[in-house]
């Protein structure tokens, strides 16, 4: 396949090529944006290390013996490029309050946050598709309303409402559901108990997210079908006698994806940065009450590695969105 | 030679006082000291605390989450029991012979390392010249009393030389950092600890949960003769939402909540399957600063520094009714200075101010404080209630014509920018383990926890008499004092002592709450 | 334009009846609150509705319904002043790359795609926790965040339009640059300016609730929807008024919101639902 680029063809493989380069450069560019935010932080880890006690306590050269301990002596390019030559390696420096490699807690973290996210993308992807294509075909029909309706009423149920009720009615009035993921000791119960656990753990944040979710990717995929069987070819296609069916599964279908597509790569976003509100809620030790904690500690590894991280899911979601796309439409352009 | 008896000086805490001032009948409380009808061995004990565990190098640590790990993991010499009596730990007895200058030290002498190495005094040296360390224990060195030298007099006495009479030593002794750690593996104290005490690391996830398990060859009995503790394992499980955290209580995920958020003390009181237990426990004093390191612009925090504008302020608040917004109604009213009257030295006969609202309004005056003068209090949402206590505080200071602007800091910053630092802020204060430490470092001038910058050339005369007194009821008449002086300055307002609750699963016995809030399990056990 | 079905039209209505209300609330707000906001009443703490308190009285026995009067304020001012920021920022943003094109176009986009990168309100609270949090820095925030995406659009849109014949016709007659954006271009585009600004709206009411649900919002004493129901969480085993309330507020106002922006979507946009944008190839 080849692809237009203002006039001149491109070959799939160097699509992907370039596609890879440009998001490395993002990742390197939001890397320094991050960095470079940090440094408006007030205050800095010795002075957390030292709170509570007089600031006469401690005399001003222990200050800045544990300052360089902590490498926050040097320039900031110096440090950002420590922290970003650590990063290729797989080392994300030290966390402040932990004295551990940060690296290993970050993964640990995202592994959790995964087991979480990716049955709610699953779900957000098939009912968000699938309801989208019902009401579509259906439109205006008291069906698609009510689905309109209840895709409305989603997005605009803020998570930590729905995710507070669900906590609230199942984990501390029914106690269907663990209250705290880490209170339950893994190692004493066998198999069948550990996969019970795992679903009455998850199923209410995955349902808070997804509610979310679905409600998006439905609305555009509905809006897009909607648009495509009003196009000219679809009707054209009508006209000269192909069955419906046909036509939908043929180019409607097809066509309607590719916006879908997009919408999902920005709710995978949404879902992979641990959705720190519905983890928050539910105290689920995800990637993203990593960084809640971190912020609350000023853990300045940690807040940088779990941004880094989540955002470069982020970056790699939309990568793989844009090849998806190209892959099913030829025709895109470049710009 | 004046030998100090642990149990002859009994001090007393306030149980009495707080039954009076709580709410609600509530399930049983724990009688303190209860004795095990039958102590079953083994099974898992699973504590909840509100954040990870962070810091295993007993001399380093810095949030009070780590210490379940660290109090289980290394012994001290002496631990501090429930009336703030030392008790023996690693050492069985001490005594001293000059009146409290040098003290000497005995050690068990079957007290061993995990590694199973025997505990020796050149252990004990080295740990605590570790903590006299400003460089390896900057949160320590100056906790654990005017220590001038360490000696290791044979391989199980330990002489300590001080450099003035003190007759708390052992008291500070058990405290939070002078904890003995193994000499020859201090290296790999991080990653591989080998420490003394009754439980030892299985395994720690930062961020994480960690995991205990029993030292089998602890020097120390339980009741049934053999070595505690009585339990096999110990889970520490960090959970930083209390509603989850006292739901999984509540379903049985955990069994023990070390600190029972105010507004569910009822709720755990009316559960059937929840023990509570509560002691008193520290409190939120309103500091004012008397040389802060910044002002802002029309803070009038210049007027802080005359007595009777802080009177006045002192004078307008209504006590009960801050008691009751700030911790809902869990403590006792508090007379603006830092000793509970039911502690050993506490001065029944100073009582706390009542609200007068026309003697305020008339010290107002004559400090020439015109009404609607502008002042700003910070604080901040990230302890229980010290935001509503500076809510309260602003409320009732409109009744005397002050208008008292709400500065909210997050939690992040306030320790390292606020205290000890802004002319008028709300502090958070947990009990300390010896009378001297509660006072003496937060009024003498210079002292290490002097939050309202206050300094009092008469007052510091009295704390430095008070601490190197022998005899104890000199000693108390002269703390007793500088309460007075302390509560009529009104430099620190604290209208009440706070309470400290904690809950159980009623399936286990053998916990308590502690007023320093500390939490032992080695004497914890599941109930038959 | 597009006519409305009856349905679309009672939702457009609705909603436009609803945000109005909302925006009334916020302006006339400090008049209509039944009692003080900051008023502890000591009697009177975690209360459930009554015929004193309609919404009943939170744990520092202030008015749940005052509050939620007041936080209307509170959150409609950051929603709508960081929503009009963001408008016009990425507004002129967009106009100028797509006017002037060449290296400020390719360099602006660029750092786009670099913002858009980060996934919104994972980025909120990532700055608001180095920054700290406030009112005006929740503003900061999120105009910072809804600019790229205001610009994305409004750049694509505007390409459409610029190299159109009457567009050129103005250049060459030697017109500045400013009037023709601002008298020939915009014209055409706000329909989609609104479009957007409408659903970046509802969703800047969504971010500043989530923040300062997670404590990153507005300090206390300042009522807010978010705050509110954080605070009230603690008490929703006895109580839930103080949580449901502002709960429902910010749905309401969202749906509300959101029924505007399909309506004007209906109304004024034509013949494009592609998300990429851009012209049909």
């Amino acid at each position: 396949m080849r692809f237009a680029r203002n006039g001149v063809m491109t070959a799939f493989p160097i699509f992907v090529v370039r596609r890879l380069a440009a998001s490395l450069l993002v990742l390197v560019a939001i890397s320094m944006i991050l960095m470079g935010i940090i440094q408006f932080m007030p205050g800095d880890a010795v002075d957390m290390l030292l709170r509570g006690l007089s600031p006469d306590t401690v005399s001003a050269e222990t200050r800045e013996a544990l300052r360089r301990d902590l490498g926050l002596d040097l320039p900031v390019w110096y440090q950002y490029w420590n922290w970003i030559s650590g990063v290729v390696q797989g080392d994300f420096g030290s966390s402040y309050t932990f004295n551990v490699p940060v690296a290993p807690i970050i993964f640990a973290r995202l592994k959790t946050s995964l087991i979480l996210a990716l049955p709610a993308i699953a779900v957000m992807v098939t009912f968000g598709i699938g309801l989208g294509v019902v009401a579509a075909l259906k439109e205006n029909s008291p069906l698609d309303a009510s689905i309109q309706l209840m895709s409305l009423t989603a997005i605009a149920m803020p998570a930590f409402l729905v995710g507070s009720l669900f906590l609230y009615v199942f984990a501390v009035q029914l106690n269907w559901i663990p209250a705290a993921f880490n209170a339950v000791d893994l190692s004493r119960l066998d198999t069948l108990e550990t996969i019970a656990f795992f679903f009455t753990a998850l199923i209410f944040p995955c349902l808070t997210i997804a509610a979310e979710t679905v409600a998006h990717v439905l609305r555009q995929t509905r809006a897009s079908m909607i648009e495509e069987m009003k196009s000219n070819y679809v009707r054209a296609a009508l006209l000269r006698g192909v069955p419906r069916g046909q036509v939908i599964l043929g180019h409607v279908l097809r066509n309607s994806l590719l916006p879908a597509i997009t919408v999902i790569a920005i709710n995978v976003g949404y879902v992979l940065g641990g959705v720190i509100v519905v983890e928050f809620v539910f105290s689920y030790p995800g990637i993203g009450n990593l960084m809640l904690s971190a912020i609350q500690t000023r853990d300045v590894p940690i807040m940088l590695g779990t941004m880094f991280v989540i955002s470069a899911g982020y970056v790699l979601a939309n990568f793989v969105a844009d090849i998806l796309y190209s892959a099913l439409n030829p025709r895109v352009r470049l710009t | 030679m004046t030998r100090y008896n642990p149990i002859s000086r009994r001090r007393f805490v306030a149980c009495a006082g707080l039954a009076l001032a709580t709410t609600g009948v509530g399930n049983l409380i724990l009688p303190r000291g209860a004795r095990a009808q039958a102590v079953s061995r083994g099974g898992t004990i699973t504590l909840s605390v509100p954040g990870p565990v962070s810091e295993l190098d007993p001399h380093k640590v810095v949030s009070h989450e780590s210490f379940p790990a660290t109090f289980h993991m290394y012994s001290a010499l002496t631990r501090i029991g429930h009336d703030f009596n030392a008790e023996p730990e690693l050492a069985e007895s001490w005594s001293t012979d000059d009146g409290g200058q040098t003290w000497t030290f005995k050690l068990f002498k079957n007290a061993k390392f995990h590694s199973g190495r025997p505990v020796t005094a050149e252990d004990v040296k080295f740990s605590l010249e570790r903590v006299l360390d400003e460089k390896t224990s900057p949160r320590g060195f100056s906790a654990i009393g005017p220590i001038e030298g360490v000696t290791a007099k044979d391989r199980h006495t330990v002489v300590i030389r001080l450099s003035t009479t003190y007759v708390d030593l052992p008291i500070d002794l058990g405290g939070i950092y002078p904890r003995i750690v193994d000499r020859e593996t201090i290296d790999k104290i991080a990653t591989a600890p080998n420490g003394t005490g009754p439980f030892k690391l299985v395994k720690w996830e930062p961020t994480g949960n960690t995991v205990l398990e029993a030292n089998k060859d602890y020097h120390i009995m339980g009741e049934d003769g053999r070595p505690l503790p009585y339990v096999d394992t110990v889970r520490i499980v960090p959970i930083k939402e209390p509603t989850s955290e006292f739901a999984a209580l509540q379903s049985g995920a955990i069994d023990v909540m070390l600190q029972l958020p105010f507004d569910l003390i009822s709720t755990a009181q009316g559960d059937s399957r929840l023990l509570v237990d509560a002691t008193a426990s520290g409190y939120h004093s309103l500091s004012l600063h008397q040389n802060p390191s910044f002002t802002l612009p029309n803070d009038n925090s210049e007027l802080l520094k005359d007595k009777r504008v802080r009177q006045a302020l002192a004078l307008a608040i209504n006590r009960p009714a801050i008691l009751n917004l700030a911790i809902s109604g869990f403590g006792t009213v508090g007379n603006d200075q830092p000793i509970p009257p039911t502690h050993v030295y506490g001065h029944a006969g100073l009582a706390p101010r009542k609200r007068n609202i026309d003697k305020a309004k008339q010290l107002l005056a004559e400090a020439g404080v015109q009404p609607g003068t502008r002042m700003i209090l910070h604080t901040t949402t990230g302890r229980p209630g010290l935001m509503e206590h500076g809510l309260a505080v602003r409320e009732m200071a409109k009744a005397i014509g002050l208008d008292i602007a709400i500065d909210a800091i997050d939690i992040s910053r306030y320790w390292t920018d606020i205290e000890y630092r802004a002319p008028m802020y709300m502090d958070n204060w947990g009990a300390r383990q010896t009378i001297n430490a509660s006072i003496k470092p937060f009024y003498e001038t210079g002292g290490g926890n002097n939050c309202a910058g206050y300094s009092d050339p008469a007052l510091d005369v009295v704390l430095n008499r008070a601490e190197s007194e022998p005899d104890f009821k000199a000693r108390k008449d002269l703390y007793n004092v500088a309460m007075e002086m302390i509560s009529e300055s009104a430099v620190t307002i604290i209208p009440y002592f706070k309470g400290f609750y904690i809950a159980t699963n009623k399936s286990i016995g053998g916990v308590s709450a502690h007023p320093m809030t500390y939490m032992w399990l080695d004497r914890a056990y599941r109930k038959a | 334009m597009d006519r409305l079905t009856g349905r679309q039209a009672f939702s457009f209505v609705l909603g436009s009846v609803l945000v109005s209300g909302f925006l009334l609330l916020a302006i006339l707000g400090p008049w209509l609150t039944p009692y003080d906001v900051e008023t502890m009443n000591y009697e009177h703490l975690k209360e459930l509705p009554s015929a004193e308190f309609l919404l009943g009285t939170d744990r520092y026995g202030r008015d749940v319904l005052s509050r939620l009067i007041l936080g209307t304020r509170t959150t409609m001012l950051i929603a709508v002043t960081s929503t009009a920021l963001a408008t016009v920022l990425g507004t002129t943003l967009g106009l100028a790359s797509a006017f002037f094109g060449g290296r400020f176009d390719s360099v602006s986009m660029r750092l786009i795609d670099v913002l858009i990168a980060f996934p919104t309100l994972v980025f909120a609270m990532f700055v608001i926790g180095v920054l700290g949090s406030g009112i005006v820095n929740g503003i900061i925030v999120i105009s910072l965040i809804f600019t790229p995406s205001i610009a994305r659009v409004v750049r694509s849109a505007a390409l459409g339009i610029v190299v159109l014949d009457y567009v050129d016709a103005a250049r060459v007659r030697g017109e500045r640059a400013s009037y023709i954006l601002f008298r020939e271009v915009m014209p055409n585009l706000y329909p989609t300016v609104i479009v957007e600004a409408s659903i970046r709206f509802g969703m800047a009411i969504l971010v500043t609730s989530g923040l300062s649900f997670i404590g990153l919002g507005p300090p206390p004493p300042t009522p807010d929807w978010g705050t509110m129901a954080s605070e009230g969480r603690s008490l929703m085993l006895s109580n839930p008024w103080p949580v449901f309330a502002p709960s429902l507020a910010i749905v309401l106002a969202v749906v509300a919101v959101n029924l505007v922006g399909d309506g004007a979507r209906t109304l004024l946009v034509a013949k494009r639902s592609r998300v990429s944008g851009g012209s049909a190839g």
